[in-house]
């Protein structure tokens, strides 16, 4: 759930503010749990819609330090080592848009399919689709551009 | 980089092993007090009495789990069950931190908790709550080892152990209110 909020928000504080509250919302409104769905989902979606609440309310700076540091710090980078990999990945998702970021997140991240997406962002299943293969093109950009940078700059 | 989609729902895992500071569950602990106070409790219906016996007498219970266990402490216990409940990684977290609450919330209710002791009657009912839980929890353990998929048993099993941890919040802020 924390991972959830985190990757929306790209902020700890605010992650760790979100999951409180979400939890306090499922407390509250265990009643409206219908039981239908899996409980793990409900609350999921909780956390997903309490991130974008805040992401609402506020525009952010996007620092690229923390996961430059996680990179830099690997020993003798491998581009086919898995952790590697997921590591550029990441770093990848810091650089993209918020409206990207968030599509990335809920598509690929949390397994949501369009409808459910289009229904959570109060967008047509079209615009689901367009803007995730949008966001799809700039993530494998800041790939390949970050690809290109190790191999011209290796250290 | 091969098939982006792939390795992203692939290791979903491995990029998510990000976890909360230090102060978080103590953070959260205080907007559940806060929380807890603004809402109308069961709990209050019951006299002075019945609120101080409950919360010794779910004390007492604990401690004997606690130390009869020395190796382990409850969290430890409560992890290792849910490890071992094969219940989805969500679930497991939301057990999780329903088990981490609980466990707060019995340390914290051994400061609150005078000394006195009686009332009988009220022994009874909050050790009857814990019981019918605790049955519950069997039950539905029984259930899902019969078939670990089934949604509907994995939600109970959580709202179970929420349950429990709510029941602490509210002798937890019954004994409180009592002190003030």
């Amino acid at each position: 759930m924390y991972n959830t909020s985190l990757r929306i928000l790209n902020n700890q504080p605010e992650a760790e503010d979100v999951m409180q509250e979400s939890f306090l919302d499922a407390f509250g409104k265990i009643s409206s749990y219908s039981g239908e769905g899996s409980f793990g989902g409900w609350l999921k979606r909780i956390v997903v819609n309490n991130s974008l609440d805040i992401l609402k309310k506020r525009r952010e700076l996007v620092s690229l330090e923390e996961t430059h540091l996680e990179l830099e710090q690997m020993e003798t980078p491998n581009p086919d080592n898995i952790e590697y990999k997921l590591a550029e990945i990441k770093k990848a998702m810091v650089g993209l848009s918020e409206e990207h970021r968030v599509i990335i997140s809920l598509f690929l991240f949390e397994g949501y399919d369009h409808e459910e997406i289009s229904q959570i962002l109060n967008i047509s299943n079209n615009a689901s689709r367009t803007r995730f293969s949008r966001a799809k093109g700039k993530l494998q950009g800041i790939l390949s551009g970050q690809r290109s940078i190790k191999m011209f700059h290796p250290n | 980089m091969e098939n982006l989609d792939e390795i992203i729902r692939k290791n979903r895992k491995l990029l998510s092993v990000e976890e909360p500071s230090d102060g978080h569950f103590d953070d959260f602990q205080k907007k559940l007090a806060i929380y807890h106070q603004e809402r109308e409790s069961w709990f209050s219906q019951y006299g002075l009495v019945l609120r101080i016996a409950a919360g010794l007498l779910i004390f007492v219970t604990f401690g004997v789990l606690y130390y009869s266990n020395p190796l382990s402490t409850l969290k430890q216990i409560f992890s290792q069950q849910v490890a071992d409940s094969g219940l989805p990684i969500e679930l497991q977290e939301a057990m999780q931190y329903y088990n981490i609450i609980t466990d707060k919330r019995l340390g914290q209710i051994t400061q609150y908790a005078s000394s006195e002791d009686e009332a009988g009657k009220v022994k009874k009912m909050a050790l009857k709550e814990i019981e019918t839980l605790d049955e519950d929890k069997i039950e539905l353990e029984a259930l899902l080892a019969e078939n670990p998929s089934n949604e509907r048993v994995q939600n109970a099993l959580v709202i179970n152990r929420k349950k429990q941890a709510e029941m602490l919040n509210r002798i937890l802020n019954s004994l409180k209110r009592t002190q003030q």
